[in-house]
């Protein structure tokens, strides 16, 4: 079976459930990769975000559901290595071998060119230590290689498990770019992490997972929207009288304020009132970061733990 | 990572041919052999191949025993017949045991086909140390027919045709009983202790304990017929220790890797 029907373009997951010793780490997971967009799975440690992945490679069985690319099952692809990339888990490389000899082992499977390898290790930076065994490498420099991996036969769709843990600051921002021209292109990314930053950074579409089940999707737009601003003041009971005086929604805790309105609107008004700010700043970057602390708990969350508990 | 490596990478859209099992088989022995480690294995048995020849041939020129070429490669069978299900297991557990069923099980449309593939690899490999042993012994024993009788010394090629078939046969036998328990066992040091101690002690206590049944459950029933003789085992004892001891196993092992997370 190929690639003949394209009516479902980009990644399906359909009712997509596993349970492990009776309860379910993925629960009835549905959402939709659009093809050439860039869809970020977000959720904290334990939410199941790893477990869909495995079940979208075939690496882990779902009791339920289904995960189709570009309407078709992985299995029922003709050559699902060179359509699919995936980038699991950097540490499950053989430590004895060669960058250059794990890339042609790939390479030579799937049927790619020998051109391909050299195109991977330029691609990945990895040239200068093509070398080199993987047990010597950093986990970085293990994460550019399964990247370099995924991206040997030019596939359509890239299915990444936190891409740029353990890469520089440089390596990160890399990939950021090639997943922004990789989707531009028309490839169908699904991009999963914990890491709020990189999915504000690239994601058009927004998937939060928490406990298993899907607790939130949208556009990464709607995600971050928010007319809300951070002020810190000397005198709070001073801005909650111009709060309340220019009708703006806060949210006070101690000195520090939540406005709904922008921080022009604020620092206007404080010079007019005669305010004395410590702090000002428009938190529409943490937009994101409130809904996913607010809709996901996480299994293994200590955000709740005070000192006391800890000690 | 640079930029202009950007554009290196474009989203095909073309069909794919599926990856054939000769491509498979070719991936598996490829694997085999492409570590230091590994290497180093195979280095060390050809070097104990080579000393085993040599010293037999030393031995029995020395003593005045005919050297010929039956001779040393029958002789250095229990050297095969423990370094072959060596190769066996290596084959079987590589992957998992540096998990990299992470990175090829995605790859393929399914597991079945790789798992046969790395059969038939392991197999390939043991025949090549094999035919190894084999070139060692004819070389050896051409020269040694050489310096006694002069060349072409009848005798050192006597029974070459029934030699190099119950070599090829063993070395397969060999081979396939350390793929089919690595194949259920999964784990590499567990696979050859098992190898070890059902070779060495299991016969043993089977043949004390069933003195007259002892060839269904032996392991190395299939090697007795082979070598064949007046007290070579019936076919309905080879079919029962095949089937204990190598399609039982490998039909555990195949069912595991079909139905396992990797």
């Amino acid at each position: 079976m190929g690639l003949a029907s394209e009516a479902v373009s980009g990644i399906s997951f359909a009712g997509v459930t596993k349970a492990y010793a009776g309860r379910n780490v993925v629960d009835s997971v549905s959402f939709d990769c659009p093809r050439g967009s860039i869809t970020g799975f977000l959720g904290p440690n334990g939410a199941g975000k790893s477990t869909t992945l495995r079940v979208a490679a075939g690496l882990t069985r779902a009791d339920a559901g289904e995960v189709l690319f570009n309407g078709h099952r992985r299995q029922d692809l003709e050559n699902p290595g060179r359509t699919i990339g995936f980038v699991l888990d950097p540490t499950a490389l053989h430590p004895g071998r060669s960058l250059q000899e794990t890339l042609k082992l790939n390479a030579m499977l799937l049927g790619a060119p020998r051109s391909a390898v050299e195109n991977a290790l330029s691609v990945a930076g990895l040239e200068s230590v093509r070398r080199k065994r993987v047990g010597s490498l950093s986990l970085g420099m293990r994460q550019r290689l399964v990247l370099g991996m995924a991206l040997l036969t030019g596939p359509q769709f890239l299915v990444m498990d936190e891409p740029t843990n353990g890469l520089d600051a440089d390596g990160a921002l890399w990939v950021r770019n090639f997943l922004k021209h990789f989707s531009a292109q028309g490839g169908t990314v699904l991009l999963s992490s914990h890491l709020l930053r990189d999915m504000q950074a690239v994601a058009d579409h927004i998937v939060m997972i928490d406990r298993g089940r899907i607790v939130a999707t949208g556009t990464a737009a709607e995600f971050s929207v928010s007319s809300r601003t951070k002020a810190a003041v000397v005198e709070p009971e001073r801005l909650t009288e111009v709060c309340r005086t220019r009708g703006w929604g806060f949210d006070l805790s101690g000195r520090e304020f939540l406005v709904d309105a922008t921080p022009e609107d604020i620092g206007r008004a404080c010079l007019e009132y005669g305010v004395v700010l410590t702090h000002l700043s428009n938190i529409t970057e943490s937009a994101l970061e409130e809904k996913f602390l607010a809709l996901t708990s996480g299994e293994f969350s200590s955000r709740n733990n005070t000192l006391e508990q800890i000690r | 990572m640079s930029q202009h490596t950007l554009q290196q990478t474009p989203v095909r859209n073309g069909r794919d041919r599926q990856v054939g099992f000769a491509r498979l088989v070719a991936f598996e022995v490829r694997k085999l052999v492409d570590t230091r480690s590994s290497l180093a294995i195979f280095a060390v048995l050809a070097v104990i191949a080579v000393a085993l020849v040599v010293g037999l041939a030393v031995v029995g020129s020395g003593q005045g025993t005919p050297v010929t070429f039956a001779s040393l490669a029958g002789s250095i069978g229990l050297f095969t017949a423990l370094a072959m299900p060596l190769i066996g297991i290596l084959g079987m557990t590589s992957d998992t045991a540096y998990r990299t069923t992470l990175v090829y099980y995605p790859l393929l449309r399914g597991r079945t086909a790789q798992f046969w593939a790395k059969v038939l690899a392991a197999a390939v490999l043991a025949l090549a140390l094999q035919v190894f042993v084999f070139l060692l012994s004819a070389v050896v024993a051409a020269a040694l027919a050489g310096a006694v009788a002069g060349p072409g010394a009848a005798g050192a090629f006597d029974g070459v045709g029934q030699e190099l078939a119950t070599g090829l046969a063993s070395c397969v036998l060999s081979t396939m009983f350390g793929v089919a328990l690595a194949a259920a066992i999964r784990r590499t040091a567990l696979a050859i202790v098992a190898v070890i101690l059902v070779s060495l002690v299991g016969n043993g206590l089977i043949l004390t304990l069933l003195p007259d049944a002892s060839g269904y459950f032996s392991t190395i029933t299939a090697l007795g017929a082979l070598i064949g003789g007046p007290d070579a085992p019936t076919a309905l004892e080879v079919a029962s220790s095949l089937t204990l001891w190598y399609l039982i196993p490998l039909g555990i092992g195949w069912w595991i890797t079909e139905k396992s997370e990797a």
